[in-house]
């Protein structure tokens, strides 16, 4: 009532000129008539845009035991984190496709609903909240972090469990009702990137890491375990994920004696990182994370990665596992539809999410197309997909190990597995 | 019509417009509440950012940062076990206060470089909140954030706060309405005709555009503090600088310098770039097709919009309006003349 | 010592990419009165053409002047959508804006999401007082300093020049006298197009460009443009120095994280002494 008021009267600007008194009173109400009919024409055509963007019904259909079951996805398909966004859709889209040609979950196809949260948390809500009025039994979560971390409240009220595809620990630790998280955490990757330092003989070592929540939790994690595999770091530099030079860090690498960098980020920064770093002429090795495990950093660097020791989920390196090792069919069979058609090997994003498909599927058919029966089969299950072999427990939601993660060598912008991996893997 | 008709027909369309207001949260599903809830922080916003634009003839491309002070403040209170209602009240007074205080050097300051201003502030402020993990959570976030409570009421679902933000939106609204008609108003809109006409004619123009800086920091700052407990969650990501940019749009779609075109703009941007994110996400289309429609159509959307109608929708509108009654003389403009707002010169070749 | 000169030049080589950008926002500001800002775009067409353009195995060199053409021709078009007709300054202001996007759109859809590079200047990095100093830089001192001072000698030399700068100043007046402002403008959104282009080709090997740069590089631009009060091409250079060593020399002696932030920083206080400066001269 107040708000009609206002726009109503709003004539601010044009019912009161400092005309002639004769005429001030008419030309006031004639401001006021206008203002009202701008007003309502606005009203009216936001109340149609509205109704417009609302093509989902307004109530909320239950899951029928019939019919196809819905599935829910948010994901970044604009803003900065399209590049892996979209690797995440393509990889989701083709393990639903694989299920429903082989006759789908139960006898019932998989109706996947993807949403696009444009790298905002803001819009991760908005999402979420149409998925759960779509009537989705599970969802495959975000993977840009802010937008796991704003959808955490809702995933509990909501009950419908969230296999997410960010890489940040701090969602599963400790572990939380309905949240699951499929790639590798940080924690692990440290881990596995302190042995192979450990077991190279390297003790003295220099980071640079990024401000960004993965870059944060990543060196922190790394740093509180450094000590049980005998290593020191002697300087610590972030950046930004924005920030373009990095010439006052690698000046500093350089003098300060580091037998290695490591670096911790996500984005674009690593590879003007990596060209400023052999620009510089620095031979020591350079190790990144698992967000470097991919195309989208190898390619770009182009020559100036060569040689970069970079960590990956144990899909990375499909090609390379001998015959013998468990997840090697699950992993090529979904690499060679992915590679078929999109052309080229599917970096980690396209695994997490297609994995987390797999497991909202093994969990419909355990214990049936509802969210708390989605829920209980999770907080069991053992499952083999891309990424490796998950075991989640009521305390554990992420389910890998640090055998789940290789330690790999850009070569010629393909990633070879370490003599350090080869000897785990067998 | 008579003048007895008439008042009729503003009546009912009050009222008509006004059961409509109350009714959406009632009537839309969840999700559309949470852009119906977005479209009323948004209009919080712009309706300062307009006041800025179209009266005080200042540009802000950092309106976000003060939507970003307020967010933090009520959230780094909650969090910290303050009663919720303090912490949100509290939010206009810091965004406020930080935009007293940093407007006294800035405002000295014109045109482009003010603008150039606001935008570094925002992006310093963004860096500030990044490097002090101890209080802001870094770019981790702070989460967490407890309920509203007002008195013993919980303000918890997605209706409550359209009810809220809406009660919240008409007060702005009116402020502002009561503000640009009032003295004050007058002298903001001289002030964006004519600065030195202005100060000539003995109104201190410095105090007027400090005041009107300093309020519509604080509209944006009660925004922030209703986003941080509407979402529960921040990080700096939910302030970027296109968030500012986007206010900016919002302002000069709707209409500069008229209050319903805060509304307007708010709601029709939001609107369309809804619709565009919720196409194009079906499984069986290319990946590549979001990104087509969020930026390339969104752009054109926009680009034709101001090609067509340069005054924004209200504008044109009310322009429209007084050309069908030409008997309606109207001194003033409806849009306040400021450095930003003449026509191109080149043009005039 | 090695250090100081590494951020030095690197700061001197990364502050002459901005007075690129931001001599195309003051050559369009100064003709047209508007903010262009999609003078970023233009670099990022410079950048991913020019790599299109290597690809296809035209010569480096060839490559950077055929994309800076291009891009003139996109300046062009993005010229008449911004200005053609009678439009308030504001709405061009936004214009400009959904240009920026629409170009992002563009470049994601022929380029992909992924960063892109290619090697620039061959040949080895060569040491200056211990520092290492890439070679790509060496080209962007060369090349930039060749466009500033043929920009000089068209403002200052050439009828064109003297026309476009009587545009600036009062566009009544020179459309009295017979020039096309119109046409200037025109112009002036060409040569913007064309050095924007050029910035992006050449920082393109030093740093990846990708579909979505262009904000950066725009807020950059317009960083150093704004110290010449967008209509004073040499402030503009010294406002992109000023900004570039900065950056360089807070990122080395403090820290990374904050180096933009205090260059901006510092922008606002030179700004704030400017306008103090017109005010004790009575030059408002």
């Amino acid at each position: 009532m107040h708000l009609i008021q206002t726009i109503k009267r709003d004539g601010g600007l044009q019912g009161e000129g400092d005309g002639g008194l004769r005429c001030n009173l008419f030309r006031k109400e004639r401001g006021r008539l206008r203002k009202a009919v701008t007003a309502s024409v606005a009203v009216a055509s936001f109340a149609l845009l509205l109704a417009a963007c609302s093509s989902s019904p307004t109530t909320k259909p239950v899951a029928k035991a019939k019919g196809p079951i819905k599935i829910g996805m948010i994901t970044s398909l604009t803003g900065p984190y399209t590049p892996l966004g979209t690797n995440d859709k393509l990889g989701a889209v083709q393990e639903v496709n694989a299920i429903n040609a082989s006759g789908g979950v139960n006898g019932r196809k998989i109706d996947l609903i993807v949403k696009d949260d444009t790298t905002n948390p803001t819009q991760a809500v908005v999402d979420w909240k149409t998925l759960m009025s779509d009537g989705v039994v599970a969802v495959v979560g975000p993977v840009f972090s802010s937008s796991c971390m704003a959808i955490l409240p809702d995933v509990q009220a909501s009950k419908v469990p969230s296999i997410n595809t960010c890489a940040d620990d701090s969602q599963v630790t400790p572990a939380r009702k309905y949240v699951f998280m499929t790639p590798p955490t940080t924690l692990i990757v440290g881990q596995q990137l302190l042995a192979y330092m450990k077991a190279k003989g390297i003790t003295k070592v220099a980071v640079a890491h990024d401000t960004s929540a993965f870059g944060e939790a990543g060196w922190h994690e790394m740093k509180a375990e450094a000590s049980k595999y005998g290593i020191h770091f002697i300087y610590d530099g972030s950046f930004s994920v924005t920030s373009t030079t990095f010439t006052s860090i690698l000046t500093a690498v350089k003098s300060s004696g580091a037998q290695a960098l490591m670096v911790w980020g996500a984005g674009p920064a690593e590879v003007g990182l990596t060209t400023q770093f052999r620009a510089m002429g620095l031979t020591i090795p350079l190790l990144f994370s698992h967000a470097e495990a991919s195309m989208l950093y190898t390619k770009p660097a182009g020559a100036a990665g060569n040689g970069a020791i970079i960590a990956s989920s144990i899909g990375g390196i499909g090609p390379f596992l001998p015959s013998s090792y468990p997840a090697k069919s699950t992993i090529m069979s979904f690499a060679n539809t992915f590679k078929a058609k999109n052309g080229y090997y599917p970096p980690e994003f396209a695994f997490d999410a297609g994995g987390a498909v797999a497991m909202i599927a093994k969990a419909i058919e355990e214990n049936g197309a509802t969210p708390a029966g989605i829920d209980a089969a999770l907080n069991h299950m053992t499952i083999t997909t891309g990424d490796g072999t998950y075991s989640f427990s009521p305390t554990d939601h992420s389910g890998l190990t640090t055998n789940q993660v290789a330690i790999t060598r850009d070569t010629n912008g393909t990633l070879v597995p370490t003599k350090f991996t080869k000897a785990m893997v067998g | 019509m008579s003048e007895r008709m008439r008042s009729l027909l503003v009546l009912s369309l009050a009222v008509v417009i006004g059961l409509v207001t109350l009714a959406l949260p009632l009537v839309l599903s969840s999700s559309d509440v949470e852009i119906y809830v977005t479209i009323g922080l948004a209009t919080i916003v712009v309706t300062g950012l307009s006041l800025l634009m179209g009266f005080a003839g200042q540009v802000s491309l950092g309106q976000a940062a003060f939507y970003g002070v307020g967010a933090y403040t009520a959230g780094i209170m909650a969090v910290h076990h303050w009663p919720s209602l303090v912490a949100l009240m509290a939010a206009p007074i810091a965004a406020g206060v930080i935009a007293f205080v940093i407007g006294v050097p800035l405002l000295r300051l014109k045109g482009h470089a003010l603008v150039f201003s606001t935008l570094a502030f925002q992006l310093i402020l963004l860096v500030v909140i990044e490097n002090t993990s101890f209080l802001t959570g870094g770019a981790i976030g702070l989460s967490g954030i407890p309920a509203l409570h007002v008195g013993p009421l919980a303000i918890s679902t997605g209706k409550d706060y359209a009810y809220l933000v809406w009660i919240v939106a008409v007060a702005v609204l009116l402020i502002t309405r009561n503000l640009t008609r009032s003295r004050p108003g007058r002298a903001l809109r001289a002030m964006a005709i004519t600065a030195s006409g202005a100060s000539a004619a003995g109104i201190a123009v410095e105090s007027y555009k400090l005041k009107d800086f300093t309020l519509s920091a604080a509209y944006a700052g009660i925004a922030g503090g209703i986003y941080v407990f509407f979402i529960g969650y921040i990080s700096p990501d939910a302030f970027p600088v296109t968030l500012s940019i986007e206010f900016v749009i919002m302002v000069v779609v709707g209409g500069i310098g008229t209050v319903s075109g805060a509304f307007v703009g708010a709601a029709v941007v939001t609107v369309i770039s809804q619709v565009l994110t919720s196409l194009g996400t079906s499984p069986s289309l290319p990946p590549d097709l979001p990104t087509v429609l969020s930026l390339g159509v969104y752009a054109l959307i926009l680009i034709i919009i101001l090609r067509l109608i340069p005054a924004g929708v209200v504008g044109t509108l009310s322009d429209l309006w007084k050309k069908t009654k030409p008997s309606a003389s109207n001194p003033v403009d409806t849009t306040g003349r400021s450095v930003l707002d003449s026509t191109v010169q080149a043009k005039d070749g | 010592m090695s250090a100081f000169t590494e951020y030095l030049i690197t700061g001197v080589a990364r502050g002459l990419v901005f007075a690129l950008l931001a001599t195309g926002f003051v050559l369009i500001y100064r003709v047209t009165r508007v903010v262009n800002f999609a003078q970023g775009a233009f670099a990022v067409f410079g950048g991913l053409l020019t790599f299109s353009l290597l690809r296809a195995g035209i010569p480096q060199g060839v490559s950077e002047v055929l994309a800076a053409l291009a891009v003139a021709v996109i300046g062009l078009i993005f010229g008449v959508i911004t200005i053609a007709g009678k439009i308030p300054l504001l709405s061009s202001l936004i214009i400009t804006i959904g240009l920026a996007m629409l170009s992002e759109a563009i470049a994601m859809l022929a380029w992909g999401s992924i960063p892109i590079s290619y090697s620039g200047l061959a040949g080895h990095d060569f040491v200056i007082l211990g520092a290492v100093v890439q070679r790509q830089y060496l080209l962007v001192l060369v090349v930039s300093l060749v466009l500033f001072g043929s920009m000089a000698l068209l403002f200052g030399r050439t009828y064109f020049g003297k026309a476009m700068t009587a545009c600036a100043s009062n566009a009544y007046a020179a459309k009295l006298s017979g020039i096309n402002v119109k046409r200037m403008g025109l112009l002036a959104f060409i040569l913007g197009g064309a050095l924007g282009g050029i910035g992006g080709a050449l920082l393109t090997p030093v740093e990846p460009m990708t579909y979505n740069a262009d904000v950066s590089l725009s807020i950059l631009g317009f960083a150093a443009a704004i110290v010449g009060g967008l209509t004073s091409p040499g402030l503009a250079v010294a406002g992109g120095l000023v900004f570039g060593l900065t950056e360089q020399f807070v990122s080395g002696y403090w820290s990374p994280s904050y180096d933009t932030a205090v260059a901006l920083a510092l922008l606002i206080v030179v700004l704030l002494w400017q306008a103090r400066r017109m005010r004790l001269e009575g030059l408002e």
